[in-house]
Formats: C-alpha cells, structure tokens, sequence
C-alpha cells in the first residue's frame, strides 16, 4: 500500500542571481512499512527534500501525497495539525524543549493535540528506548544518544504514518549512531513504521530496504536492497 | 420496538452532543495547556525580562491609577480643604420661613437639605473661663453635624432639643462638666448700647461701633466685655427655661471663634421649633441647572443667601464649567500618553525577546504547533504577568498619590488662598470609586493587548524550518548580502555589517523604551514646573520676591513678612523702591487717586481694591512711607482668616 507520493518536486531558493534550484522534477513513492534511505553529498538537497516531505518547509512547485492526503494543499494550521498527528520527524540536534522533561517531550505532539497522555503507550515507548532512569530529567541532563532516543520516542509516540529522520546519528558517535538506528529499524520491523533516514555512513544507508542517492538535487539512484518482509537483494533501476 | 429505537436514537444523539461539546472545551483548553507550561517555564528560565515586561505592565497601571486616584482623590481633597472655610453644604438661605423651604423641597435638584437654627446664649456656670460664661447653642438636623464636619469625641449627637453636645474646647479650658450632665438655660441674643454722651466706643477687631443711645444686635461671635460707663450689654430672653442634657462631647469645631463670649453647644433641631430657620442643601451637580443662581435668588427673595464657592468649585458646578473641561483634558491626554508610553514599552519588551522566544515556539512548531498556539503563548505572558501587576499597580499608584498629595499640599493651600491656620488640619485621604478600578483595569487591559496583539502576530508567522535552520533573525532581516555587493566590499565587512544591523535591532527596543521613559519624565517635570511657575505668579506679579535682608541694597526687592498670634494674622510688605510723597500717603485707598510717584500705568485702583477685599475679610490696612527709602504696608487679618 502506496503511503508517500511525490509528483515533480521543485524547489528554488532565492531569486535572479542567486537562484538556486535545490530540488528538481523529483518523483517517487514509498510503500506503507518501507524503510528508504537517502544518501547523497552535502548540499544535495536531500535535507530540503525530507522537510518538504514533512510539510516543515514548502516546495516551489510539486506535490506530497501522505495518505492520500496532499498536504501542501492544506492551510497552515491544518498542516501543523496533520503534521503532529500523522507525521514523526526526527531532527540531527534533536529539537527537544530544553524547559520539559523527557515524558512531557516525548508527548509533546500529543499534548499540543490537547489530549491525555496514554501512560500505557509512554511506559511501553520508554521502556523501548531505554530511558526508565531518565524519565523526570530535563534535556540538558541527558547525553547526546539520549536525547536523540527522546526525540525519537517524541516522534514515535503518535503511530505517525510516517517517520522521517534527517541525519539523526550526525551529531553521535559510531556506537550510539549504531544503537539509534536499531532502535529505528526494530520500529520499522515490529511496527511496520515507515520510515526515510537521511544519512551520509554507508553502513547504514545499507540497512535500509530501499535506497535513494540524490545528487545536485536529482535521484539518481534508486535501489532497492531488500524486498519488503523479505531478505533478498533486488536491483529496481 | 420502532418507539424505543427512537427514543434510543435521541438519546444516543444527546449524548453525542453532550460529548462533544465538553471535549471541544476540553480539549480547547488542553491544547493550549502545554503551550501555557511551556511559556511559564520559560518566562522563569528569564527571570530578567520577565520582570522587565511586569514591571512595564506595572508602572503603566500605576501611571493610570496616579490620573484617575489622582484627579478624585485630589479633587476631593481640595473639596475638603474648601468645606474647611464654610462646611460641605452647597448652598444656605438664612431666617427662611415654610414658605421657602417648600420652595426648595419641591427643587429635583436638591440632593440632601437639612434645617438649623440659631438658638442664642445660655449662662453656663461650669465654665472656668470669666471671658466665656455662656454656651451658644445651635440647632441642627442631623445632615448638619457632618455638613459641619463635627466630629464626636464621645457620647453621640443630639435626638432632641433637650439633649446637647458641648464643644470640647469648654473641657480643655478646665470646665467642669461631663456626659450625663444637666444644664438649666434660659436662651437670649445680646445687645449693646452706648451709653455716654458723644463718645462712640469701637470694636476695632469687630468692626463694630456704638454711639451713643444707640442699640445694637451683637453677632454670636462676639466677645465677652465688661460693661463700662461708655457701653451696656443688654440680654433679650428668647424663651422659657430649659434643661438640656449633655449627651456628647464634640472635637472643638472649626468654626468656633476663641475669643467668643460662648463655648459652641449643640442641639438638635426639630420641626416647628422656631418660625424662622436656615436651610443647608447640597445639589446634585448633574441635574443642576445652568440658571441656577438665579432660580435660588429668587426663591431666597430678601432673605440672606450665601452659595458655598470653595466646594462649589470643584463638584462639577456648571458655573465653574471652564475648571472640570481642564481637568478632564488633562486626565484624558495624560491617559493618551501613558497609553502610548506603555504600548511602546509592552511591545519592545516582547519584541526584544523575540529572538530567544521564537527559538523554542520554532520548535513547538516544528512538533506541529498551530499559529493560534504560538499565539497564544505571548497572550498567555501577558495575562499572567498584568493580572498580579493590576492590583500591586493600583496599590503602588495609590502610594504614589498620596506622598504626591501630601507634598503638594502646602501649593493647594496657596492655590485656594488658605492660611496656615486650617493647614494639617485636612489629612490626605486617598479616594477612588469602582467605576475608576473598573476603568482602569479595563484602559490597561487595552493596553496590554494592544503590545500583544503585533509581537504575537509576528511570531506566530515563524515556520518551523527558521528554527531547524537557526536563521530565525535572518530570515527577519530583510536585506541579505549579495554576490555582486561581496565582489565589490570584502567579505569580512559585509559579516561586521550583519552583526552590527543584527546588534543595532536588539538596541533598536532598548533605545525606544528609554526614549519612552524619558518622554514621560519631561512632561511630569515639565508639568510640575508649570504648576510651580503660576503658583509663584500668582505670590509674585513683578520684580523679586525676597523674605530677608539679604541683597535689600540692590534696587527692586519687596520683602515680605509674616506673624501670627491669637487674635490676628500680621503681614507686612516691604519694598525699596520710590516711596511716597508724604502729601499722597492719605489718599493712596482713594480710589482712582495717582500720586507724584505712581508709575503711568497705574490707574489708581490696585490699594482701594486690596483694601475693600481686606475689610470684606475683617482685616485692616495701612501704609507707612518715606520718600526713596521704600514703602511698607501692614495687613492685620483678624482670627481664622486668610491671606
């Protein structure tokens, strides 16, 4: 089942002299469950790409599908909305309100949805990232994984549609890099989560079912590594 | 089967009905819970600008308060020093019959009236006092005794014209007399007659003379004399022997002459008392007509009628129209420019912020915050911070007026031409009404909203991407540097240009705060310079005014002197100038009269006036002169009385 869709993505920074056509005539689609990842050199676009894909930022021209919905189509407050409910980002420096702590952090989309928080749900995700001992701590008293295991709870705890992560072990060591991106795939197998990563290691752009190299704001490849609940290798272009 | 399907479906869509709107509600404020948690925390996380903000929301309220309090309190104040002179009533006819009082009672703009009489001496043998063996006793009703400003010291008032109150003044002299007392009178009014041929016997401080065979009705407050073989007192009994009772003592009232051959008593006044009596009345200035004079004088026919000017004057009377428009445009630009003051403030404090403040709504947003929630945010600061800063800003505003009032208390007592006879004797009393705390609350609620409503504005059309970037101040500013501009200035300028463009934005709100402050400390300097400049115009026409002999030898200085005593207050004004021919000193009260010296503008009215305006008050004036050394004037003004 078709999640995400994209149709002639564009994106133009600035103007006349300075234009700069960060994204260009981008198409493509993911399935509900898939686990893309998107490689490609520093100024690529693939940044611009995931925000557009988000609904954080807004494409020069072009549309995004999430289940069916196009969201760019949607007012602005619409989309924060949609954005909270049906979208997970997850951010290189994290993006954690430095005044809450983990709990209030990690419900922070829901709360803002004005509902209750489901304790059941916040236990289970806790647990699941590891954070028990760290529940009540504010982010400045967390390391840098474990923040980053916050800011992935945050996104997770909403079942988003999908779950975008835009360089998230960037700014982590090998180890705790290694560690966060179990704890992303183990959503994605478990849950079924869909799930983008951009990233510049190899190792783990290799992980992922599915990889999109973007170049001077083109896909130039699109391989798919792994076939969806399967193991084996498959070449698509 | 189909009814109860029915009524199931009713009541399902009660139900969902109910539902819904309670999760609407709930769920409304839920949703802006967070946002309210977050702003607190952060709003603690900067305790400086928290507190600039509240102490911005606080002076405003107390600025407000200082115009509103102010004018009441002040009014009323000057009210109340001006009931000092006469008492608080309006307006007073003097020996009335029935036939006026129906008159007046039938008048809708009549707020409150009450009846008094004057019943005349009495012998009063517990007085210690030789030159004061009698009580003088008045009879009120009881709107009188506060009209007066009597105030019981204790005991309580009269409920009828067998009960009195005694003038504490009796007790302090060593009277022996206390509450319970009985005290047997007969009620006279005295007389003086001459009573040696060709001499005529002056009153000077009275302002009285009896010639010979000549009968004389002597006013209640004058004084106790021995007869002697040029004068004789005689007394004309009013009535039939009374007992009176002394149900209270009053504080010695204001009116009470010293030198008086009676202690002031009171008793009440009853219906039918007397055929004559005065009536006191107080208006209600909104009904009042603009004719109003008129219409008393006419009912008042021959009858003595006096209009009580010095409270008059600040009630809002329609002959003193010009008086209450100054006051209202003042209060009305002075809230204008606290207004503007505080709107300048309140929205540089929450634009300073912006910066640090867009940083954590940026990543509210970027978790899917809506606009109204980033909104309302700057909303939620700033009602938490006006809500504690209303009742400490009024409270603070309060303060402030009163040290304000106690400190320009001796420029009223100037302004309204009161001796330092009366002065102390009014303590400031703060005065507001709910409709004023309700105007206030509401004029800075305005106020506080109208800041809000732009810098919330502006921060809720922070997307989420200016934060994930962390350009939110460059995405504000509007000129960006460009490639062609960097070819041809280095590189290293154009980044000193932006950090400074990005420092001068951040100084931009200080600077425009200061600049408020100082805006508002020119006008009140500025304004209290203008009050200070005609109050001394009103003491000093022209040249210097000195009150010592320091630099008497340069020409041009008038010195003025002062004294007072029991009986008089003396004033002597002094000046080196000219002086006057020995030939014009006689004549300089005539009116119309211009000596050798007088300068040419002078058209002889100025000391003619000044002396009719001083023997209207019972006072007296007289010159001494030489010529070029100078000329000095005496101005005695007997008890209570005024410059």
């Amino acid at each position: 089942m078709e999640i995400l869709r994209c149709e002639n993505l564009s994106k133009v920074y600035g103007e006349g002299d300075t234009c700069t056509n960060a994204l260009k005539n981008i198409s493509f689609s993911v399935e509900k469950g898939e686990f893309v990842s998107i490689v490609g050199p520093s100024g690529s676009g693939k940044s611009t790409l995931l925000h557009i894909l988000g609904g954080v930022d807004k494409p020069t021209k072009g549309k995004v599908y999430i289940n069916g919905t196009e969201i760019h189509s949607l007012k602005e407050d619409k989309l924060a909305i949609f954005r909270r409910r049906q979208i997970g980002l997850i951010y290189q420096f994290y993006n954690l309100l430095p005044m809450l702590n983990v709990d209030e952090n990690i419900g922070l989309p829901h709360l803002l949805d004005g509902r209750k928080l489901d304790m059941d749900r916040l236990n289970m995700i806790v647990r699941s990232m590891g954070l028990e001992e760290r529940r009540s701590h504010l982010p400045s008293q967390l390391s840098g994984g474990q923040q980053q295991r916050v800011s992935i709870a945050r996104a997770l705890y909403n079942r988003p549609a999908i779950l975008l992560a835009d360089e998230p072990t960037g700014n982590l060591d090998r180890n705790t890099g290694a560690e966060i991106v179990s704890l992303l795939k183990e959503s994605n197998r478990t849950q079924k989560q869909t799930l983008i990563l951009i990233t510049h290691d190899e190792n783990i752009a290799l992980q992922a079912d599915r990889m999109l190299c973007i170049e001077d704001g083109e896909i130039t490849r699109d391989e798919r590594i792994r076939v969806l609940g399967g193991g084996e290798f498959e070449k698509n272009s | 089967m189909m009814r109860e399907s029915g009524f199931l479906e009713v009541g399902n869509l009660k139900k969902t009905v109910k539902k819904t709107s309670r999760c609407f509600w709930g769920s409304w404020g839920r949703r802006n819970q967070i946002i309210y948690q977050v702003t607190w925390k952060h709003m603690k996380m900067n305790p400086k600008r928290t507190w600039t903000t509240f102490l911005g929301i606080f002076f405003m309220i107390l600025l407000m308060t200082c115009v509103f309090v102010g004018r009441r309190t002040a009014v009323g104040y000057l009210q109340e020093v001006g009931s000092q002179r006469k008492g608080k009533w309006h307006i007073s006819m003097y020996d009335v019959s029935g036939k006026e009082l129906q008159e007046v009672k039938s008048l809708a703009y009549v707020k409150e009236m009450a009846c008094s009489a004057d019943f005349g001496y009495g012998d009063f043998e517990a007085s210690k006092d030789s030159t004061q063996p009698y009580l003088y006793v008045k009879a009120y009703e009881p709107p009188c005794f506060d009209w007066m400003s009597l105030k019981l010291k204790e005991g309580r008032f009269p409920k009828n014209e067998k009960e009195v109150v005694i003038s504490q003044s009796a007790l302090d002299d060593g009277a022996s007399i206390a509450m319970g007392d009985s005290i047997k009178m007969r009620y006279f009014n005295r007389s003086i007659t001459g009573t040696q041929e060709g001499v005529t016997t002056t009153f000077p401080f009275q302002n009285l003379s009896v010639h010979f065979g000549e009968t004389l009705d002597l006013p209640w407050s004058f004084p106790f004399y021995e007869e002697n073989e040029s004068f004789r007192i005689d007394r004309e009994y009013t009535g039939e022997e009374i007992e009176l009772t002394v149900v209270g003592i009053v504080e010695t009232p204001w009116f009470e002459q010293k030198d008086a051959a009676g202690y002031t008593a009171f008793t009440r006044y009853e219906d039918g008392i007397s055929s004559t009596f005065n009536i006191s009345l107080t208006l209600d200035m909104e009904k009042a007509p603009g004719n109003l004079y008129e219409e008393f004088l006419k009912i008042a026919g021959n009858h003595e009628m006096e209009f009580n000017n010095y409270v008059l004057a600040f009630t809002g009377d329609s002959s003193d129209s010009s008086m209450n428009l100054i006051i209202q445009m003042m209060s009305a630009f002075f809230t204008l420019v606290i207004m503007a003051a505080a709107i300048i403030l309140i929205y540089n404090v929450f634009n300073i912020s912006f910066e640090e403040r867009s940083r954590y709504l940026g990543m509210l947003c970027s978790v899917g915050a809506t606009g109204k929630q980033k909104r309302s945010s700057v909303y939620f600061e700033a009602i938490v911070l006006f809500f504690p800063a209303l009742p400490l800003g009024f409270f603070g505003g309060c303060c402030v007026v009163f040290l304000g009032m106690s400190l320009f208390q001796p420029f009223i007592y100037t302004i309204m031409s009161i001796s330092e006879a009366v002065l102390g004797k009014v303590p400031v009393s703060i005065e507001f009404s709910y409709e004023d705390i309700a105007f206030i609350a509401i004029i800075s609620a305005l106020t506080v909203a109208l800041s809000a409503i732009l810098p919330a504005k502006k921060i809720s059309r922070i997307g989420p991407m200016e934060c994930i970037r962390g350009n939110i101040e460059k995405a504000d500013l509007k000129k960006q540097a460009r490639p062609k501009a960097m070819q041809r200035l280095q590189a290293e300028r154009l980044l000193a240009q932006n950090s400074l463009k990005y420092q001068k934005r951040k100084a931009r709100g200080m600077k425009r705060a200061s600049c408020v402050f100082m805006v508002i400390l020119i006008i009140t300097v500025s304004g209290t310079q203008m009050i200070t400049k005609l109050v001394s115009y009103r003491i000093l026409d022209r040249g210097a005014l000195s009150t010592s002999d320091e630099d008497w030898d340069s020409k041009g200085r008038v010195m003025i002197r002062g004294e007072k005593n029991n009986f008089s207050t003396n004033i002597s004004i002094r000046d080196n100038g000219n002086g006057i021919a020995p030939e014009d000193l006689g004549h300089i009260f005539e009116r119309f009269y211009k000596g050798k010296n007088s300068s040419e503008d002078s058209i002889g009215i100025g000391l003619p006036l000044s002396k009719q305006l001083i023997m209207l008050q019972n006072g007296t004036i007289h010159a001494m002169s030489e010529l070029n050394i100078g000329t000095e004037f005496y101005i005695k003004m007997y008890s209570d009385i005024i410059i």
